[in-house]
Formats: C-alpha cells, structure tokens, sequence
C-alpha cells in the first residue's frame, strides 16, 4: 500500500510542478497574447478601411442576417476620432472547400474601399488567389449601388446586360424596381477546380423586393431558387469583378458575401440603422 | 555515450525522419514552406532539450510504474509553455504551425527519446541528445520544407526564386506532394548509404 | 440548413474531403507501421474508432465543464493527453480480456495510439470548431472511419505490394509513402463535394 502512495506522492508532485510551471508562463503571457489577437482583429479591420483608427461593434438587424452561401458575423463602425468614417463588414460564405472569412471596409461615400481574405481552406494555387491583390483590387471603388457580379471574362463597357453575358443565367438574375438593392448573384459556370469540364451551375439568391425593404426572415437565410426571378424588367447594370480563372466557385463566393454586405448597407445602415 | 557523440548522432546516424522515421505527421503537414519547417523544427528541439533535461534530472524520482505518464505531464508542461510563448511573440508563425503545435507532445520522438535515452542517462549527455536530435529534425524539416516551396510555389523564404514562367507545381504543397518528396528523399538515402555499406 | 443535413456534412467531410491520414496528415505513424496486412490494419481500425469516438466525450467534457469555467483553457494540451492516456490503457485491458489473439497481433501499437497525433488531435479539431456535443461525437467517430478506411486501403496495396519487385532502396517506407501519395490525390478528387 505504502509503495501505491509514495507512487502516486510522486507524481503529484510532478504533476504540481508542471501546474505551476505552466501557471506562471500563462501569466507572463497573457498579456501579450491579448493585444496579439487585438491587433491582428484590428489589423484585419484597418486594411479594410485605412481611414478609421478605432472599431465600434454594431449588433446585427434581426439577430443575424445571411442568404444561402454567406452569412454576416461581424459589423463595425470605423471611427476617426468622433467622426464615422465607414463600416466593416466581416463576412463567411461557403466556397469551394469549405468557409471564406471576408472583411470588407465601405466609406461614406458608398463605395468599397478595399476587402481583405481571412481564414479559408481553398485550394493552394487555384481558390487561395481570391488573396492575391490583383483580385481583390477590383473591389476598391466599387459603389454599393449595384451588385457585383463575378463573371469569366469582362464584357467591354464593364457593366453586363444580366440575359447575354455568358455567365449569367437569365433565369436566376432579378433586380427589383425599388431603391433597396436587389441582391443578385449568379454564378454560371461552375468549373471544377481539378479539371476543366463545363457544369453549369447556377446558385440564384434573388431576394425579390416590392415594397423597398426587404429584410430576410428572422432565420437569416432568403434563398429563392434560380428559376423564380423578381417582378420588374432587368433595369440596373451589374459591376463586373473578373473571377479568378479555375476558381470560378471561390471568386463567386467572395463576390456573393460583397454583395450581401453591400445588401445590407443599403437596407440598414442607410435607413439609420447604424451608427 | 559521449556529449559530442550524441550530437553527431542525432543529426546524422540516428536522423529522426531519415533514420528513425519519427515525427511523421508534423514533417509531412507543416513543410509546405522553408520557414514553417525551420519554425516547427526549432519549437521541437526546444520541447525535446527541455524535457530530456527534466527527465535525466529526475530519473531516480520517476517510479517506473509510471513513467509514461509522467513523462507525458513533462513533455506537455513544455509543449504548453513553447505554445503560449509563441502565441505571444511569434503570431504569424503561430498561426502557421497551427493545430501541430499542441500535437509536439505526441511526437513520437519526444516520448520515444525519454524513454530510450534520457531515462537512462546524465543530465548533459542527454541534453546533447536533444540538441542533437532537434537539430537533425529541424535540418529535415527545413530540406523537405525548401524543395516543396521551391517546386510547389517557386518561391523560397517568401522570396520570388523561379523565373516568371515557371508555373508552379502546386501539388507538391498538397498532400501528395508530401508524400512523394518524403518517400523519394527515403528512396535516394537508402541508394546513397547503401553503396556505401 | 437542418441540423442533420449538417451533421451529415460533418461526416462526410472528415471521412472522404478531409481524410485525417491523406488530407490532414493526422495518424501517419500508426498509418505507416501498421498497415501491413488488411486483419491487423481492421483490428487497429476499430481500436481507434472506440478510443476517437470516446476520447472526443471525454475532452469535450472536460473542457466546457472544467477548463473554460475555471479560465485554464492554456491546460488543454496536458488536460486532454492525460484523459487520452488514460482512455488508451484502459482500452487495452478490454481487448487483452475480450481477444487475446488481436492484442497479440497490436502489440506495441496499441499503447502507441496514445501518441497517434490522429486521437489528439481530432480532440483539439471538435473544440477549435466550436462543435457541439453531438456534432463532436459525429467528429470524432468520422476521424476514425476516415482512418480506418485509409488504413484498410493501404494495406490492401501493400500486401499485393509484397508480391511485387521493388527496386531495393524504394522498399518498405519510401514505397509505402509515394503509395500514400498516389491514395492522397485520388482523395483530393473529393474536394468540392460538399458545394
């Protein structure tokens, strides 16, 4: 019995040392560790929007707010002082693998100012380029007055005309007459990333909006299918963002979550919402 | 066996990916960059010095009837501690080495090491086994690290080395590519040392 | 989406997409040292199984209950491989009792899965995921089938591997690794399934 005792005696006093041990350098690097995961949240946050030096949390309309494939987490108000200076937006949308983390910064002049790539697990060399400045680059600028849509190849003024680009299912692309922006996103041909055969696959959010705010049901996901486009002729052009070539799916889902924020934007923070 | 034996052992007669053949899952996983396999690299070797330490120092303190556990509550002290520092000075590399951090205490050549060589002898020899073992290790990680980045991205260290035209051979920082480099790199070892026998 | 379709995403995502051994290089030693015959490789398969399956209760409880009340979330590592430890030794009781014949064949290798990287970390996965109790156990036993399958597929190969001619210095771990690889792009067809 007495040999169970010093046996376990002994190594409870290993264990102990290793409790402490291991307590101390929790305290010496706490700290530390704390501003790391602040700065690198605010690091994300200021390359979305260079122009704000502070970050205030905005709690979410209706609790959440998403569409099929991407869902908002996180809205900031950029602050200069006392001054608003835009907004954050911290999107996830579901690419070709898994999760997209996307921060977007939009001014007040109602443009983008730039999107930043977080946590994903696209694949190396084809969906991880949605990182690579010269995709993201042709989001700065882009007003939150039409959607974006990602399309293989721009059409030569820039704008598509929703039934003849390529791309675009003229079925699944709606736009409302209203103010509040039609979120349209079509994605048309859905290339596998591991070889190049054409399936053509259309994911069709179309919120239809009559009355001029639309606020998705309060589980957060307004999904029509493809086929039942909105009521009202297809006025308003699309922004073209030039998808990432073999990362159709991925560039798509980067544009969709862009849209949903801009959605968003439009519908809410406009009417006051946000502050 | 001698200090400086041990060292030249780790390193080279008794290498623990080459030799050995331990330490697989992080060898595989982290070495899609030279950096990350120096970083993973150096993060064992640390784990490894100070728990072959600890363990030669406390030799006769340690009942064998539990020994495995003790020495898994020394080795995951010290798991924990590198985590955390690295956590708090090295973020970007943190972030990188990822899950594998935690996962150096089931590196089998961490326990395998204390239960085959710190165990059993003093406290200096065993801390030139670890110094030895770490740096052969770390030297692994970093080989297999450099020919899947230049290959599988064309760079090196972050740095731009192949010309423009190459297109880089994106599988070899996927899984495969791990896979085939390590066996390969194997293969050419065994033919090498085995004209030599 | 429901719950279920989710947990079913779960599944199949670990499984095939993520395949702990192929995609996630999780369990690579056991992988490669056991899977020498297809019976050893299903017995292993199984041992683990059970041991993924309870270790991710176990860990799942110990951190929301115990850990993250208390604020010593930096224990996690020493909490976890300790239960793990734990779990493993009394594992091999229940099969020496139950069948002494497949813990001749185990051997060393079933102390070993304490240190199967797969079984640890699986663990850490179901909490940095943020998963639920029920969403862990699906986690957690998918890991393991996901294992076990690459597991029982390698050593279907390798025991035709044995009949074959290898060139010398390709033979036994360097053979066995270009295999791995060759398995892990076949696995890589399975990204984008989940859409």
């Amino acid at each position: 019995m007495s040999d169970i005792m010093k046996i376990g005696f002994r190594l409870f006093i290993i264990t102990v040392i290793a409790a402490i041990v291991m307590g101390i350098t929790n305290i010496a690097t706490e700290e530390p560790i704390r501003l790391q995961r602040i700065k690198a949240e605010n690091k994300a946050r200021q390359v979305a929007l260079p122009q704000a030096e502070d970050f205030r949390q905005l709690d979410i309309e209706g609790g959440s707010w998403g569409n099929g494939g991407a869902e908002i987490v996180e809205i900031y108000t950029g602050l200069s002082g006392d001054n608003v200076v835009g907004y954050v937006f911290r999107v996830k949308a579901m690419g070709y693998v898994g999760d997209i983390d996307i921060i977007l910064g939009i001014n007040t002049n109602d443009e983008i100012e730039a999107v930043e790539i977080g946590e994903h697990s696209e694949t190396p060399g084809l969906g991880a380029k949605v990182k690579d400045k010269a995709f993201l680059e042709q989001f700065h600028g882009k007003g939150t007055g039409a959607q974006l849509a990602a399309v293989k190849s721009l059409s030569e003024d820039g704008s598509v005309d929703a039934s003849s680009s390529s791309t675009v299912d003229a079925e699944s692309s709606a736009t409302t007459e209203t103010e509040s922006s039609a979120t349209v996103d079509a994605e048309g041909s859905a290339t596998t990333e591991s070889d190049d055969s054409a399936i053509t696959d259309t994911e069709g959010s179309a919120t239809t909006d009559t009355e001029g705010s639309a606020t998705p049901d309060a589980s957060g996901s307004a999904t029509v299918d493809g086929s039942s486009s909105a009521t009202g002729g297809a006025t308003g052009s699309v922004q073209e963002i030039q998808a990432i070539s073999g990362a159709t799916v991925t560039s798509g889902a980067v544009t969709r979550a862009i849209n949903l924020a801009i959605q968003y934007y439009n519908q809410i923070i406009l009417s006051g919402g946000g502050y | 066996m001698k200090a400086s034996k041990a060292i030249i052992n780790g390193i080279i007669t008794e290498n623990p990916t080459f030799r050995l053949v331990l330490g697989m899952c992080p060898t595989l996983a982290v070495t899609t960059a030279a950096i990350n396999g120096i970083g993973m690299g150096l993060a064992t070797a640390f784990v490894l010095i100070a728990s072959n330490l600890v363990i030669s120092l406390l030799k006769d303190f340690i009942p064998s009837q539990v020994r495995i556990p003790a020495y898994i509550v020394v080795a995951a002290t010290f798991v924990t501690v590198t985590g955390m520092l690295m956590e708090a000075f090295v973020p970007a590399l943190y972030e990188s080495l990822g899950i594998f951090i935690p996962l150096i205490v089931v590196n089998c050549i961490i326990l395998g090491r204390a239960e085959a060589f710190a165990s059993k002898n003093s406290p200096l020899v065993a801390i030139a086994d670890g110094i030895g073992m770490g740096l052969g290790f770390t030297l692994s990680l970093t080989l297999l690290g450099i020919i899947r980045e230049i290959l599988g991205a064309g760079t090196l260290f972050g740095m731009q080395i192949m010309p423009q035209a190459y297109n880089p051979a994106v599988i070899m920082i996927l899984p495969p590519g791990a896979f085939v480099t390590l066996g390969l790199l194997l293969g050419l070892l065994n033919k090498l040392t085995a004209k030599t026998r | 989406m429901d719950y279920a379709g989710k947990l079913f995403l779960i599944l199949l995502s670990t499984v095939l997409v993520n395949n702990f051994v192929l995609s996630r290089f999780l369990g690579i030693c056991p992988f490669l040292g056991v899977s020498k015959k297809v019976s050893t490789a299903m017995g292993m398969g199984a041992a683990v199984i059970f041991v993924m399956t309870l270790a991710s209760l176990f860990t799942y409880i110990i951190q929301y209950a115990i850990l993250e009340p208390l604020n010593l979330e930096y224990l996690q590592t020493i909490a976890f491989i300790l239960v793990i430890a734990a779990l493993v030794q009394f594992v091999e009781m229940v099969i020496q009792k139950m069948s002494p014949t497949l813990y001749q064949a185990l051997g060393v290798y079933l102390p070993l899965i304490t240190t199967n990287c797969a079984v640890l970390g699986v663990a850490i996965i179901n909490i940095r995921e943020n998963y639920d109790l029920l969403q862990t156990l699906v986690n957690g036993a998918g890991a393991a089938l996901g294992f076990t399958l690459a597991l029982v597929l390698m050593a279907g190969i390798r025991e035709r591997l044995e009949l074959s001619d290898i060139p010398e210095p390709l033979k036994g771990f360097p053979i066995t690794l270009i295999t791995a690889g060759l398995m892990s792009v076949a696995f890589l067809g399975f990204q984008g399934l989940i859409n």
